[in-house]
């Protein structure tokens, strides 16, 4: 069964250790590839790039020596023609020397081979050359019509002359203050134009044509055929022609490219001429392709080389991991009884001794393991053990903490009602010691009205005691008018007895009268007189004895009265007496009452003060069991967490323990 | 050990590299900062108008507080390349330069180093110009030619064909360009135009006037004149009116508005010019000189063309504008 797992095994080894060498070729390839394709087409773009631009700059260059080439032959021929205007303006010839002077022109300049001419407007002629052609009148000759509109000579338009060549006539009006119209011209054929133009083309591959602008006429053109034609009618790269058409038309003459030819344009200073020169881009960039061409096959054959050395080495380096993975094989299913020696001094030479020395090493540590495991397991028991031990105690803690926070809770409650009645007791005490302090207030007041009422009263007294000692007076008065009219009746009595005896007298009198006859009638008259009087004294003292009768009566009444006052007056006064004592018992209840209210007073701050730090302690108390009751109840959370945790260690060592069982299993896999 | 001897000697590198580098100055410009803060005009020629600018630009260069060295370089090339050399030796901050010879423009911006150089009156080639550096400060001569063309056009009550003289300046841009103003807008009308007579007359009065004479004499009709320059203008009036040619009839127009020619049209003669505006033209200059001696960039400025040209408008002088010009 192992032997066929074996083998198999080899099997896929071998699989494998071939798979390497492929891998190994499978990934370097494509990277190998991939670069060396983005290495020649960025070079290939950049050289594409580089050699357009320096294409472009060739083409300019090219076509602006072609320009000064053209404009300086130009020049040379204008100044040449206006040196000898220069001179004939100068000299003023005559008709003999004018003619000397242009006639030997010519043969002088190769490019105008017929010499200057000039003809006046009144019709002299100095001419090699025929200038005006049978049936035509010199204004009407193209080079005449340009020749007077300008003293400095210069150029017209090309046309063709007799004999069918192409030419420009140089033209100007001779200023020699004659005030006659003379043109002066000269004729230069556009042969070495057409040869700058065709021949002098500084750049392989490139052409050019020259064309007037304004009549769009193809002046020079290496197709002879299209020259003096217009730009519109030629036939061949027709793009070409017809874009430059279009670019005179908006005057612009920057480079551009059309159907894949690269042109660039140049005016002629001095001249409505253009000249277009032009490459194709393919000329340009035939030595890019090629390059890039070298590029791709040295690419590939480096690809090729790459792919076989990479083959060879690979093989080589394999051979010996080969081995190794053999021994790992064997490793891999538990049996480190292999051994494996190290050749090279290499990395895999290194890797062999290492291997080595790594089963030696898995050899220990397995043994070690082994023991390990065995200690794992025990350790795991105790372990569950200890857990729940904690746990059962947890719990306990927690129950235990859960009492004490419901005790807690009902100390809170109660002290809070403490508080609660310390808060009223301490609210009613200051309504009390209010209440009592307008007590007190009304104590003193009335202490000063009871003092004020017993001065009243000893007043009273007083004024009892005066009006007792008046009261003695009026009854000695009276006593003293008692006796007085008991004189007075004495003396009432005297008066009567007087008045008797006057009387008598007045009788006696009255017959002595009437003895004394006649001269006693006046005397009888008197002593009736005294007669009456005495019995009118009489009556009066009879009445005063009445009266007196009556103030007796009265006197009497009034000390009867007196005594009955003075008897009220004392009553009074015992009265006054004892509410003076009364006041002063009063007055004294007061005082010590006074003195009983301040005490509760005192004793009511005190009650106050008690009881506000019964409030106050109170709440401390109440405080602190929120303090017991937070802190208990964090200790049942930490109880939990215990417990909690308790339980993670139980379930642990549980796992512990099944761990090491399966440690145990594992080692024994292993063959050492 | 290894990594940090390679990130060493990497590092040193860098730093010779870099030394190497702002050794060759590429890091902008250190001149500005060692300048001597002056600027320097150099001219080669004058005629009225180049006077008139002359004079323009030291009262804006007083204007704007900045001292400006006047070189007067005549004709000669040579001491205009000793001038801008000079001006690259002593730090100035910039230079304007009216070149005699437009060609010479290389050679003068090479003389001048790094001074950057404010380029009037001669138009220089675009090839020789670069943005924010070497610039030309003038109008657009084509312009010019347009306004006459259109003056002309309106004066002649807008004919379908015209006989027409041009008078050329030197050879240049300047000339092809006002030349061709002319020529465009009577394309854009239609207007079939001989130009009965063309020619350079080197912006000289007498050349003018003896070239119109022989014009005239090879009896050619003659509807108008065209002058690149007011110079030419007066020279072609002169000879006009000496072959009796009625002047309102057959105006003849010309480009600077100098006091002789504003004269000259407010007596009926030369009938319309075209102002350059030294004065605007000094200001561009003087403002363009000190923005791009400090090493910034025009490109904000109103007259502004790809940075290397400020085009100043010309403006239209007829008789009403000449009239208040010469006040």
């Amino acid at each position: 069964m192992s032997g066929e797992k074996d083998d198999k095994k080899v099997v896929k080894k071998n699989k494998r250790t071939k798979k390497i060498k492929n891998k190994l070729l499978l990934m370097i390839m494509p990277t190998v590839c991939l670069s060396l394709i983005i290495l020649v087409a960025i070079s290939a773009y950049l050289t594409n790039i580089n050699m357009t631009n320096m294409a472009v700059s060739q083409l300019e260059a090219s076509v602006d020596s072609q320009g000064d080439d053209i404009e300086s032959w130009l020049k040379k021929n204008l100044e040449y023609f206006s040196t000898v205007k220069k001179i004939i303006e100068t000299l003023k010839p005559d008709d003999e020397l004018m003619k000397k002077i242009i006639y030997g022109t010519k043969g002088m300049n190769s490019d105008s081979a017929n010499g200057m001419y000039m003809n006046t407007a009144d019709g002299k002629v100095y001419s090699s050359v025929k200038k005006v052609e049978a049936g035509q009148k010199l204004k009407d000759t193209m080079w005449y019509k340009e020749g007077i509109t300008r003293v400095n000579m210069g150029y017209g338009e090309v046309y063709n002359n007799a004999e069918g060549i192409a030419i420009i006539s140089a033209t100007g009006i001779i200023d020699d203050g004659s005030g006659e119209t003379k043109v002066i011209g000269s004729d230069v054929s556009l042969n070495k134009i057409s040869i700058i133009v065709n021949s002098k083309v500084k750049m392989d591959g490139a052409y050019a044509f020259l064309v007037d602008k304004e009549t769009k006429t193809i002046l020079a053109d290496k197709d002879n055929d299209i020259v003096s034609k217009n730009l519109g009618e030629v036939t061949s790269n027709k793009e070409l022609y017809s874009n430059v058409s279009k670019k005179i038309d908006s005057e612009d003459y920057s480079m551009f490219t059309i159907n894949n030819q690269l042109v660039c344009c140049r005016e002629i200073s001095g001249t409505d001429w253009l000249l277009v020169s032009y490459i194709d881009k393919g000329i340009i960039l035939k030595d890019a392709y090629r390059m890039m061409n070298i590029q791709i096959i040295v690419g590939i054959v480096a690809t090729i080389v790459i792919i076989i050395f990479i083959r060879v080495v690979v093989g080589k380096v394999i051979a010996p991991i080969s081995i190794i993975a053999d021994s790992v094989t064997k490793m891999s299913s538990g049996d480190f009884t292999v051994n494996v020696e190290s050749k090279s001094n290499d990395e895999i030479g290194l890797m062999s001794e290492k291997v080595a020395i790594f089963i030696d090493v898995m050899r220990e540590m397995i043994n070690n393991i082994n023991k390990e495991a065995i200690k794992l397991s025990s350790d795991s028991e105790n372990s569950s053990r200890v857990s729940i031990a904690m746990n059962d105690a947890a719990q306990n803690q927690a129950e235990a903490m859960k009492n004490l926070n419901n005790t807690v809770d009902q100390l809170a409650v109660a002290v809070n009602e403490i508080a609660e009645n310390a808060t009223t007791l301490a609210m009613v005490v200051a309504d009390t010691r209010d209440n009592s302090d307008k007590a007190n207030q009304s104590m003193k007041d009335t202490v000063e009205i009871s003092k004020n009422g017993r001065e009243e009263m000893e007043r009273l007294n007083v004024a009892m005691s005066d009006i007792k000692a008046a009261n003695n007076e009026l009854v000695k008065s009276i006593n003293d008018v008692g006796t007085a009219s008991e004189e007075i009746t004495k003396i009432v009595g005297f008066i009567a007895e007087i008045a008797e005896e006057t009387n008598l007298l007045s009788l006696n009198a009255s017959i002595e009268a009437a003895r004394a006859g006649e001269a006693g009638k006046g005397f009888a008259v008197v002593a009736s007189e005294i007669g009456n009087l005495a019995n009118n004294s009489s009556e009066s003292a009879e009445n005063i004895a009445h009266l007196i009768e009556k103030i007796r009566e009265l006197i009497d009444k009034v000390v009867h009265q007196a005594d009955v006052s003075a008897e009220q007056i004392d009553e009074n006064s015992k009265s006054i007496d004892s509410a003076v004592k009364t006041f002063g018992n009063i007055y004294e209840n007061i005082q010590s009452s006074n003195t009983m209210i301040d005490e509760v007073i005192r004793n009511i701050q005190k009650v106050e003060e008690v009881a506000t730090n019964v409030a106050a302690i109170s709440e401390e108390q109440a405080a602190s069991t929120d303090e017991i009751l937070d802190t208990s109840t964090n200790m049942v959370k930490q109880a939990n967490n215990i417990t909690e945790s308790s339980q993670e260690v139980a379930v642990n060592a549980e796992e512990l323990a099944k761990t090491s069982e399966n440690l145990t299993e594992y080692v024994n896999k292993f063959k050492i | 050990m290894k990594t940090s001897k390679k990130i060493f000697s990497l590092i040193l590198c860098v730093v010779l590299a870099l030394s190497n580098l702002s050794g060759c100055s590429l890091f902008g410009k250190s001149e500005s900062t060692s300048s001597n803060g002056k600027y320097m005009l150099i001219m080669s020629k004058q005629d009225t108008f180049l006077t008139l600018l002359k004079e323009e630009i030291e009262k804006e260069a007083k204007n704007k507080g900045i001292t400006l060295d006047f070189v007067d370089t005549g004709e000669q090339v040579i001491d205009q390349v000793r001038a801008c050399k000079k001006a690259k030796d002593e730090n100035y901050k910039a230079i304007i330069c009216q070149a005699y010879d437009a060609d010479t423009a290389r050679q003068l911006e090479i003389a001048a180093g790094d001074v950057p150089i404010v380029f009037i009156n001669k138009r220089i080639d675009e090839k020789f110009l670069k943005e924010d550096k070497y610039i030309y400060v003038g109008s657009r001569d084509s312009e010019a030619g347009k306004m006459q063309a259109e003056y002309v056009y309106e004066k002649l009550g807008k004919p379908s064909e015209i006989n027409a003289v041009i008078l050329k300046g030197s050879s240049g841009i300047v000339t092809e360009y006002r030349t061709l103003g002319i020529k465009q807008y009577f394309q854009e009308k239609n207007v079939k135009v001989n130009y009965i007579f063309e020619d350079s007359a080197n912006w000289k009065t007498d050349i003018a006037s003896n070239y119109v004479q022989i014009a005239i004499n090879t009896k050619q009709k003659i509807d108008c004149v065209f002058a690149n320059n007011d110079l030419m203008a007066l020279g072609a009036v002169e000879a006009l009116e000496k072959n009796g040619y009625d002047l309102s009839k057959t105006p003849v127009t010309g480009v600077d508005a100098t006091v002789e020619a504003c004269q000259s049209i407010v007596d009926g003669k030369m009938q319309f010019t075209v102002l350059q505006s030294a004065e605007n033209i000094a200001k561009d200059v003087i403002q363009a000189a000190v923005i791009i001696g400090n090493g910034k960039s025009i490109k904000d400025l109103e007259h502004n063309s790809n940075q290397i040209y400020l085009f100043v408008p010309f403006e239209k002088v007829d008789k009403e504008g000449a009239k208040s010009r010469i006040k």
